[in-house]
């Protein structure tokens, strides 16, 4: 140490000098005598020649460079163990203390002079949660008709990642439209709550004449409305005419939602947007050749909303689920909820838990028939509910103005407020309320009021205070728009459309310079709520209190408590752990027969929730390989092969001692997402556990590599092609990190299931059909056995799954680093700098001392310089 | 300085369900351009660019680029020799019938290009490595057409897809996806159907009041560029440019709002809800495209056809029976890119056939979709003005950068450079017809 001081002073003033000179003798002599036998101008193995690798650390490229060297030389990687003459470790200290500050100064240099989180506009994500929260229309949908945002080091919320241009600004002008259309009241009257009892019958009533589905009165057949049998029902007309759909009898579904049968409670679609209040009944039952009998178990029905297009005719419409509802054996269960639903939105169903079945070409239909049914009692919706009118979105931006009807003749020479004349664009029956000429807001001193209203709208809208001059600009817009004749709603609508359009709005600017409370009201709302800061952390910001170690805190704490924080998880999540591609490979039907949609949603529900129990725990970061408790629902405790799980919600249930799960690394969902659908390969699964839990990525392939074909005949397994692409001394190095997690992964197929065989389509055994529901057809072979065995660059073997996740979950402080370096990353928006690394192990070392927990490690972030400074 | 064009547009009045009749008439260029008008709403701002005049007696140029992102199987598509006599294989039989008129490329990718599926969004860009941590994407081949060329058409260019989740072929000079549309009812209701005259003064309305609130909101970043670094001052630029253009394409869909548009006698066409009909859902969108470049309402067009519905049997894992049930389905997608050019080759202007003056790229980023590999990419242009009918076969272990037959095609174009994104000139062995 006392050697290498002088070096480090004198590399320190060269690199503040920015000036490229030899590196200094020390570095050199090491390299010299401990790396250039490999690593010279002949040689050049790995791609490195270090003879012309100038300690230039300006130049982004060979900073990189250095700290490389640096890494791989402080981690023992290299020189390599296999070397006889390995360095002592003074002189590793030594090389890499002189390295750390040279580049520490030179990222220090770098940095100088810029703020450390660049400004940047909004994700879609947060511009919709921003839009919902600054308006309280907690359900409209802006995101999806918005550009999608680019993704750097992992998140979107990166300014590198979040370009403008005309084609962003031009989907920001419709989006502000759609937003004020829907915000401003256009009726003197709230509209008028419609309150309906849907059965389902009568719009399945093609599947009931089939034998797809049967009524059911008093827990039996519908004695009106017999099962289909031989021959099937025909004139559905003539039924609906007699009311047979009408009469109160539930109806049982035997079939799955498929491309030919998508069933809507088509009583209804929104008109006016807004909450509406759903309550639904559901019972399951086993039916056998026309008689009910108690069911296997509990079943899981679905409810999504439905987006109609166009006339709303057919299937195919875009829809999101809206939750899984437990349908237990003959005892109706009622489940009540409100949700807001936008324009054309009606209420989809579906037999979640149940496994496709089709007697449409049965003989003998339903009568036929021996399986499980859900059944569907009613749906009540009623909405949209106000509680008071005009709504909350109108009041944000005309107060207390009142309303009153528009009469052109007395208002000569202003143009009347636009208004769209309010249809019924699809089949569904409801109809608008009439309408009673134009409503709008009034206003006998307009300037006066329009710098009253946007002296409120603008600072809460820009998440900081609002200059005089700034709102000034505004208003004499109002103004001029008055003076040309539109009226006060039209004049003020302009500038709350530019607002909403303009850089204060769009961007989350922190000011160079000091400190800010306002940006730090943002930087943790953003974090949290994935939007903007409410009055209370505002007001907090406004009086200074926020800068209070202790005040933020208990922010956090509330930040953490409300349910906006969801949109943390999910977000985060969706990212971090790629859940937002859970969908994007659909498993092979025939190697996988057993997949559906409902286990496909509730991987991702099991995720959320372990993630959620970890931070509401505060459990520490050996949680993210390994755990003795799962959150599952019936369909995962299947899958996962965990008895006395029933029904659909997620829960926390300890972990068998023979079951070999635990940890976010065992997840059916990361299974899913690192496999194709139909094949797994141990590099991608091992690829995401370096990179995303271990926050160690791998390089990325040369060039002109061919990749592996794989293989489900049946005759070769994946470990036996990737030993030959192995065998290959350039890709062994590497594949040495990355395959051995994949290789323990190989005990998961691709929807996450345990396996110990490869499932084939050609050669192999019959396979046993397990957990399997009896309804589905298996067609797969059991094919060769798995071998999920490795070793660890280290040299620790591993037999499996188990071995390994005790390993890494012995390494606690590298899994927690990795977490930290991630929440940093998402919460500020920016990559880690090599000048962070002190404050990142800083903060690791505090999260560890009071015991490690994630919810600690949230705080400690909060509290620290990375998140606090600009 | 006028020349003469042919346009398969009815000047009459003819109600929209009528039969389709192809009226050729010669029209004079700016009689032309007075027909063709149209009025445009702002979602399709995306592909709107000042007109610049560029009288001169130069034959219009097309170029149609469309990528189908799930591979396409090796085997039934690669001919084994190259040259001229190179023997047809299962795909390119299909399309036979242009033989003459296409060229077949082996041995090419996009260098740098990796990362499996990450790569669907390079294929026009050219952008190297879009699966690390820091990518940004370059500006497309088509924009960078469009961005180049002075055209005196609606839209400078059109980006469609054909696609469940919104991807796109098309990325703005700062790497900005450009949000493709992609129903083919839509494009045409915007390219052929008229406004009535009220809308249109509606539509100029709010045009202007669009331009005047850009106007104040583009001001607002002088005032925060006096807290921001010099750093976050670009960045506030980025976004003062951006309402810049956008206001400038405002001003010139004004000028376009009083011109009709070319009238049409096809159907408008019904759109296609089920995804697992993308070969049908895909005709659909070729025959509005065809419509759109015989009326000249655009002149560069790109398409991503996204067959997710087919991913699981891309990872076939050689099992016989899921390659020949993927083989007859893009067997089917030959089938209708074949009536592409069918109908370009049907339409004539001056003498030359439509499909003689518009390049067709047709390729993916997978040269097996089984391992995800992003080398030896099946890729073929047809029509454009080449000297076609060959195989040009490059190295298949040290392959041939696409990128420079992008060269070649924007020199096709009119445009003079030597290079475009990782490409410093024109491919080797493709000559001007």
């Amino acid at each position: 140490m006392i050697r290498a001081l002088p070096a480090v002073c004198a590399f320190v003033s060269v690199c503040a000098t920015a000036t490229a000179a030899a590196a200094p003798a020390e570095p050199r002599a090491f390299l010299e005598k401990h790396c250039m036998d490999c690593h010279d101008p002949d040689t050049k193995k790995g791609g490195l020649d270090l003879s012309a690798l100038k300690p230039d650390f300006a130049k982004p490229d060979d900073f990189a460079r250095w700290v490389k060297v640096h890494d791989l030389v402080k981690s023992g990687e290299m020189p390599p163990r296999k070397r006889k003459e390995r360095p002592t470790a003074p002189e590793i200290e030594a090389l890499t203390q002189s390295l750390h500050q040279s580049l520490l100064a030179a990222d220090r240099a770098r940095l100088a002079g810029q703020g450390r989180t660049a400004v940047r506009r909004l994700t879609r994500g947060e511009y919709e949660n921003t839009i919902r929260d600054l308006f309280s229309l907690s359900g409209i949908i802006l995101q999806t008709s918005l550009p999608s945002d680019g993704s750097a080091h992992g998140f979107d919320k990166n300014s590198d990642a979040l370009d403008i241009s005309h084609v962003n600004m031009a989907k920001y002008v419709e989006a502000a439209d759609q937003t004020l259309d829907m915000a401003i009241a256009t009726r003197p009257q709230a509209p008028v709550v419609q309150k309906l009892r849907i059965p389902l019958s009568r719009h399945v009533a093609h599947i009931l004449s089939n034998g797809d589905a049967v009524l059911l009165k008093d827990f039996q057949s519908d004695p009106n409305y017999p099962p289909a049998s031989e021959h099937r029902h025909i004139d559905d007309g003539a039924h609906n005419h007699v009311n047979a759909f009408t009469s109160g009898s539930s109806t049982g579904v035997f079939r799955h939602e498929d491309e030919s049968f998508k069933p809507y409670f088509y009583d209804f679609a929104v008109l006016y947007p807004g909450r509406y209040k759903l309550r639904a009944s559901f019972w399951s039952f086993q039916w056998e050749k026309g008689k009910v009998l108690p069911a296997r178990g509990t079943e899981a029905a679905r409810l999504s909303v439905v987006q109609l297009q166009d006339d709303g005719r057919g299937g195919g419409h875009p829809s999101f689920v809206l939750g899984y509802y437990d349908a237990p054996s003959l005892n109706p269960q009622l489940h009540e909820f409100e949700t807001f639903l936008n324009f054309r939105d009606t209420i989809g169903f579906n037999t979640a838990s149940l496994a496709p079945v089709a007697n449409y070409n049965r003989k003998g239909r339903a009568m036929a028939f021996t399986g499980p049914g859900i059944a569907v009692d009613w749906l009540d919706l009623e909405g949209p509910l106000h509680d008071v009118w005009p709504p909350p979105s109108h009041k944000r931006l005309f107060g207390d103005l009142p309303l009153a009807e528009f009469k052109p003749a007395e208002q000569k020479g202003i143009r009347p407020p636009l208004r769209k004349t309010l249809r019924q664009e699809t089949q569904a029956p409801n109809r608008p309320d009439p309408e009673t000429g134009i409503w709008t807001v009034q206003s006998t001193q307009p300037l006066v009021d329009a710098d009253r209203l946007l002296a409120a709208f603008l600072p809460k809208a820009f998440r900081r205070p609002v200059d005089a001059s700034v709102r000034q600009q505004y208003v004499a817009k109002v103004d001029e728009r008055l003076k040309v004749g539109h009226s006060f709603e039209a004049a003020l609508r302009w500038a709350y459309r530019a607002a909403l359009c303009s850089p204060d709005f769009l961007y989350l600017v922190e000011p160079a310079g000091k400190r800010d409370s306002y940006a730090l009201a943002c930087r943790l709302s953003y974090f949290i709520w994935n939007s903007m800061p409410d009055d209370a952390l505002l007001q907090l910001a406004e009086s200074g209190k926020l800068n209070d170690a202790a005040v933020l805190r208990g922010e956090l704490e509330r930040l953490l408590k409300d349910e906006k924080a969801q949109r943390f998880i999910d977000d985060f999540l969706g990212q971090w752990l790629r859940l937002r591609q859970i969908a994007s490979t659909d498993p092979d039907k025939k190697l996988y027969p057993e997949f559906s949609p409902y286990l496909q949603d509730s991987m991702v529900a099991e995720t959320r929730a372990y993630f959620r129990e970890l931070i509401e725990k505060d459990l520490d970061a050996s949680h993210l390989v390994k755990s003795n408790f799962v959150m599952v629902n019936e369909k995962l405790a299947v899958l996962y092969g965990i008895k006395g799980v029933q029904g659909s919600i997620i829960r926390r249930v300890p972990l068998p001692a023979d079951c070999a799960r635990g940890g976010f690394l065992t997840h059916a969902s990361i299974l899913k997402i690192t496999a194709n659908g139909t094949t797994t390969s141990p590099v991608p699964r091992g690829t995401f556990v370096m990179d995303r839990l271990l926050g160690e990525p791998p390089e990325p392939p040369p060039p002109n590599i061919a990749a592996v074909e794989p293989d489900v005949r049946g005759a070769t397994t994946i470990r036996q092609l990737l030993d030959k692409h192995r065998a290959d001394a350039s890709c062994a190095s590497c594949h040495a990190k990355i395959d051995p997690p994949g290789f323990a992964l190989e005990s998961f197929d691709v929807i996450g299931g345990q396996r110990a065989r490869y499932r084939s389509i050609g050669t192999g055994d019959t396979a046993p059909r397990g957990a399997i529901d009896p309804i589905i057809g298996i067609s797969f072979k059991l094919g060769p056995p798995v071998d999920s065995s490795g070793v660890l660059p280290d040299e620790r073997a591993f037999s499996g799954i188990t071995e390994l996740q005790s390993m890494l979950a012995a390494d606690t402080p590298r899994l927690l680093k990795n977490l930290a370096r991630q929440f940093t990353v998402y919460s500020t928006g920016r990559e880690i700098a090599y000048s962070d690394r002190d404050e990142i192990n800083a903060l690791v070392d505090r999260v560890q001392k009071q015991g490690g927990g994630i919810r600690t490690l949230l705080r400690e972030l909060v509290l620290s310089p990375l998140f606090q400074t600009q | 300085m006028h020349f003469e064009l042919y346009v398969q547009v009815k000047l009459e009045e003819a109600p929209m369900d009528s039969p389709f009749i192809a009226t050729r008439t010669p029209l004079a260029r700016r009689t032309f351009l007075r027909c063709a008008g149209a009025a445009l709403a702002l979602p399709f701002l995306d592909a709107m660019r000042p007109a610049f005049a560029k009288d001169g007696v130069k034959i219009p140029r097309r170029m149609v680029a469309i990528q189908t992102n799930m591979g396409i199987l090796p085997q039934f598509f690669f001919p084994e020799k190259a040259g001229r006599d190179y023997e047809s294989t299962p795909y390119l039989k299909r399309l036979d019938a242009h033989r003459k008129n296409m060229t077949v490329f082996s041995g090419v990718s996009l260098p740098g290009v990796t990362g499996a599926h990450a790569a669907e969004k390079c294929f026009l860009t050219g952008t190297p490595h879009p699966e690390r941590g820091g990518f940004r994407n370059w500006i497309s081949l088509d924009q960078y057409a469009a961005e180049q060329l002075g055209t005196e058409t609606r839209y400078p260019s059109l980006a469609l897809a054909m696609s469940s989740e919104g991807q796109t072929l098309s990325f703005t000079r700062s790497g900005a996806a450009i949000s493709a549309e992609r129903s083919p009812k839509k494009i045409f209701q915007k390219l052929f159907v008229q406004g009535k005259a009220e809308e249109v003064e509606a539509n100029v309305e709010a045009l202007r009041q669009g331009r005047s609130m850009l106007d104040f909101v583009g001001d607002q970043t002088r005032r925060l560029n006096n807290s921001l670094s010099s750093a976050d001052q670009q960045r506030m630029d980025q976004y003062f440019t951006s309402v810049r253009e956008l206001e400038k394409r405002l001003h010139s869909s004004e000028a376009w709002e009083y011109k009709p548009k070319p009238k049409v006698t096809a159907p408008v066409p019904q759109d296609i809800a089920d995804n697992r009909e993308f070969v049908a859902k895909t005709k659909l969108m070729f025959d509005v495209m065809k419509l759109a470049l015989e009326t000249d309402s655009t002149r560069i067009i790109s398409l991503f056809i996204d067959t997710v519905v087919i991913h699981n049997i891309t990872h076939h894992g050689n099992r016989p029976e899921v390659i020949s049930e993927l083989r007859a389905k893009e067997e089917g997608q030959f089938d209708v890119l074949a009536g592409f050019l069918n109908s370009l080759d049907s339409i004539k202007e001056e003498g030359q056939s439509l499909l003689d003056r518009t390049m067709v790229l047709y390729g993916t980023c997978m040269g097996s979709a089984n391992s995800h590999s992003n080398v030896n990419l099946p890729v073929l242009l047809a029509g454009g003005g080449f000297k076609h009918g060959q195989h040009l076969a490059f190295d298949q272990k040290n392959n041939y950068p696409l990128t420079n037959l992008y060269v070649s095609m924007l020199q096709r174009m009119g445009i003079e450079t030597g290079e475009f994104s990782t490409s410093k000139g024109t491919m080797t062995g493709l000559e001007l017809a």
